[in-house]
């Protein structure tokens, strides 16, 4: 007749239940994130594209100097490596280990800004997790384990034959040049000396 | 009689002075209740407001951060030149086994890396200038998924507050003045039992209290054939509802009790029917007051008792 029902108690137990709920998701948010943050800082992205640029920076290096080399030995065979025509491929190479380099690093980029967002995807799903059971003991191992998935090494496909054009031409040239067959017009270009006179290779012999 | 009619008086106006309490007390409660229930919900509407303004901020700067971002882009592509190295055998350059000849060919060689670089580096600025773009935006939509996961954090708060804690709060709320309440009923019944016998000078229309009761319609079956003021002990009995001296002297209060035309609001209610008179002549008695009553209905009024 003089009592509540319980009604106080349950009150008082919701409030208790509620807070103890929102304490643990705001707990359990706060350490998902500082895992996350830990893990993928800033030195973590910039560690990630000098791996990728790195893992394909042997194979373009082994590959660029494959392809100098036997350009250099083109030019030689020419007779060319101290000329103008030398400096010209030297550009061309130049370019194209640029270009190469470049193309990697964008693939590295690409990689970084995918690793970012799947990163953000992992944890965002753990905190849903985690707000809707506020069981931050599960969120955690949740974390740990999309944590795992994210540092598991980037896929790096095959670099391929990235240097097919620094000797191109110089073979043929050289081949020609073997069976005598090369012609080149020693005064064409003067205006005026089109004699007619040609001679097998650039030196003139 | 008068101290039991005083006593009756009191009783009423503590009753009502009790309800009032209790529904004081039941929407103080509540307000209460809704004060804090506002109190949250403002709090989440500024934390939501305060993420969604970061956010706002966050794009609001893309200009600036595409530059920054823009310069950074370039330095990860620029280009690296090597110098040629010189050694007794002449000068090459890193990759060349064979030294030129030719100090023209390396100087030649060395213009032409540097043309191809910087043509690289002009290459690569504009990659630079069109990934800053994508780059920044893209860690702005993160930036602005992690305020959303700051707005849905401060909703499930609140929401959790409201579907957990509110109901059971108000449900609280609505059980405070159950004290004041409760009171206010016993004094309503005290006051009904005491009514007759206040009023009407003391021969209540049933011979106890339990009579009285018992003649009421919907009494609950706790209270059902007991004394529980003691009034029979304390008066002595009561005359018979129906006896001729009882409807004689009974006071006119029918329009105090209700109406009808069983029980006792029903008894009262022929009394009036059959004795105009006395009920005439009680009327102008409660009109004057009791103070100015005469000896004689003094009497009539202790005879009640």
């Amino acid at each position: 007749m003089w009592g509540d029902g319980g009604a106080g108690k349950e009150a008082k137990r919701a409030r208790a239940e509620e807070e103890a709920r929102q304490g643990r998701i705001k707990a359990g948010t706060r350490r998902v994130r500082e895992s996350f943050g830990k893990q993928f800082d800033d030195n973590y992205y910039s560690k990630l594209l000098k791996d990728y640029t790195g893992a394909y920076d042997t194979d373009i290096q082994t590959q660029y100097k494959d392809a100098y080399q036997a350009m250099q030995a083109s030019l030689l065979r020419s007779g060319l490596f101290d000329s103008s025509e030398a400096a010209r491929r030297e550009k061309m190479a130049t370019a194209a280990l640029d270009k190469a380099k470049a193309g990697v690093t964008q693939q590295g980029l690409a990689a970084q800004n995918q690793r970012k967002q799947d990163v953000a995807y992992s944890e965002n799903s753990v905190l849903s997790q985690l707000a809707n059971t506020a069981d931050s003991d599960a969120a955690f191992a949740n974390a740990s384990a999309r944590i795992r998935d994210n540092t598991a090494p980037l896929v790096t496909p095959m670099l391929g034959q990235v240097f097919t054009d620094l000797s191109a031409g110089l073979a043929t040239q050289a081949d020609l040049e073997r069976q005598g067959q090369a012609r080149y017009n020693v005064f064409g270009r003067i205006p005026g000396w089109s004699s007619g006179r040609y001679t097998s290779n650039v030196g003139g012999r | 009689m008068l101290p039991l009619l005083w006593a009756y008086m009191a009783l009423m106006a503590a009753s009502t002075a009790a309800s009032g309490m209790s529904q004081r007390k039941v929407n103080k409660s509540r307000a209460h209740a809704m004060a804090e229930d506002r109190a949250r919900r403002t709090l989440q509407q500024k934390q939501s407001e305060a993420s969604a303004e970061s956010t706002l901020k966050e794009y609001s700067g893309s200009r600036q951060k595409e530059d920054a971002r823009s310069g950074e882009l370039a330095n990860a592509y620029k280009s690296e030149s090597q110098a040629p190295t010189t050694s007794d055998a002449g000068t090459r350059f890193l990759e060349n086994s064979i030294p030129h000849g030719s100090t023209e060919t390396v100087n030649a060689i060395s213009d032409a890396r540097s043309q191809a670089h910087a043509a690289s580096d002009a290459r690569t600025a504009k990659f630079a200038k069109l990934g800053a773009y994508g780059d920044v935006n893209a860690a702005n939509a993160l930036l602005a998924a992690r305020n959303q996961q700051d707005i849905g954090l401060s909703q499930n708060m609140y929401q959790g507050w409201q579907s957990n804690v509110l109901p059971a709060v108000l449900a609280k709320a609505n059980t405070d003045g159950r004290q004041w309440s409760t009171a206010a009923d016993v004094m309503k019944l005290a006051a009904s039992i005491m009514g007759p016998f206040a009023l009407s000078g003391g021969n209540a229309a049933a011979n106890s209290t339990e009579g009285v009761l018992d003649k009421m319609s919907g009494v609950p079956k706790e209270f059902a054939g007991k004394d529980l003021f003691g009034m029979g002990e304390k008066f002595g009995e009561g005359l018979p509802f129906n006896s001729p001296q009882a409807i004689g002297e009974v006071i006119p209060t029918a329009g105090l009790i209700g109406s009808g035309t069983g029980g006792l609001a029903g008894g009262i209610g022929n009394t009036f029917a059959q004795n105009p008179k006395q009920m005439e002549a009680l009327r102008k008695m409660w009109a004057r007051g009791m103070g100015a009553l005469t000896p004689e209905e003094l009497a009539l009024i202790g005879r009640q008792f």
